[in-house]
């Protein structure tokens, strides 16, 4: 008994559910056109006549300048510290073996 | 003045004609944008882009398809466009959000969209379906709207994605189930 209430409940829960969805699918039914401002016609006039279009902001040749810019530097950046790295290897390599021959007659020192 | 002759006229730089299609095209553009992009000043932008658009490349217009069938076409890409770019503005913000920045664009597309023509009775329930509207995918929800919002028959929606009316008959039917899905979902979420 109690579980057909709950289905009869259920079921017209579904119904007024369906309803509802159809009610709103139909809420565009005879919509009227949105009309635009009587002055955008100046406005594109305006833009047309090449006033700017919109506060000053990153525009896209500026954009594409600043990251060429930044690949760039940083590979710049890689190539100084690659050549560094290497002098510097080359540099530590001469004065170990310098350092080698000239300490050569030193004995080890045992403590 | 008839269409061709408008055409003819705008190619040669004539502003008297580029002011008469503005004055017959207006509202249509603005419309179908407000309907795609769900906000006022995005719609208005959107309309002046297009009749921007129309001004300069109007020379390469060669007359395969119907002018207002082109300038629908500028009107869908330049509101799709705009869509796109505000995803990737909002997916930014997201990403902002997670390091606790506000998400102000997020908050913004929460607000519910009223459409200025739908009647006063329905203008809840309309608000409700736009939310939904928004979360169909692009070609679904571009169909939806051509057809209900600016009231156009499924031929020229075909003519104005380049593609058959069974397609566009196919998109309507997907949008439809998808809405009824969508719909169903928050109802049961908010009668609880």
């Amino acid at each position: 008994m109690n579980t057909g209430i709950k289905l009869q409940k259920h079921q017209t829960d579904m119904k007024t559910n369906k309803t509802v969805i159809d009610q709103t699918l139909e809420s565009l039914d005879g919509i009227d056109r949105a009309t635009a401002d009587a002055d955008l016609y100046f406005r594109v006039q305006a833009r047309l006549a090449g006033a700017p279009r919109r506060p000053a902001g990153i525009t896209r040749p500026l954009y594409w300048s600043v990251a060429a810019g930044l690949t760039l530097l940083i590979g710049m950046n890689f190539f100084a510290a690659f050549t560094h790295y290497e002098d510097q290897i080359k540099s530590s390599s001469s004065s170990s073996a310098m350092a080698t021959d000239y300490f050569s007659y030193l004995e080890p020192i045992n403590l | 003045m008839d269409l061709p002759g408008i055409v003819i006229k705008l190619r040669e730089g004539d502003e008297q004609a580029f002011r008469e299609l503005f004055n017959q095209y207006r509202d249509r553009v603005f419309n179908t944008a407000l309907g795609l992009l769900q906000q006022h000043e995005n719609a208005e932008d959107t309309t002046q882009e297009v009749f921007i658009e129309i001004h300069r490349s109007v020379a390469n217009f060669r007359g395969e398809c119907g002018l207002s069938t082109w300038i629908y076409r500028i009107t869908v890409s330049k509101s799709l466009e705009l869509i796109r770019s505000g995803r990737r503005k909002k997916r930014y913000a997201t990403v902002l959000s997670l390091f606790g920045y506000e998400d102000r664009l997020h908050l913004a597309a929460e607000a519910p969209f009223y459409h200025p023509g739908v009647r006063l009775e329905n203008k809840e329930r309309a608000a409700i379906l736009f939310k939904a509207i928004e979360k169909l995918p692009l070609n679904q929800r571009t169909a939806f709207i051509l057809h209900k919002v600016e009231g156009l028959s499924h031929p020229e929606i075909a003519a104005i994605l380049s593609t058959t009316v069974s397609a566009v008959e196919s998109l309507m039917v997907r949008a439809r189930k998808n809405l009824r899905n969508l719909l169903s979902d928050y109802y049961e979420k908010n009668e609880k």
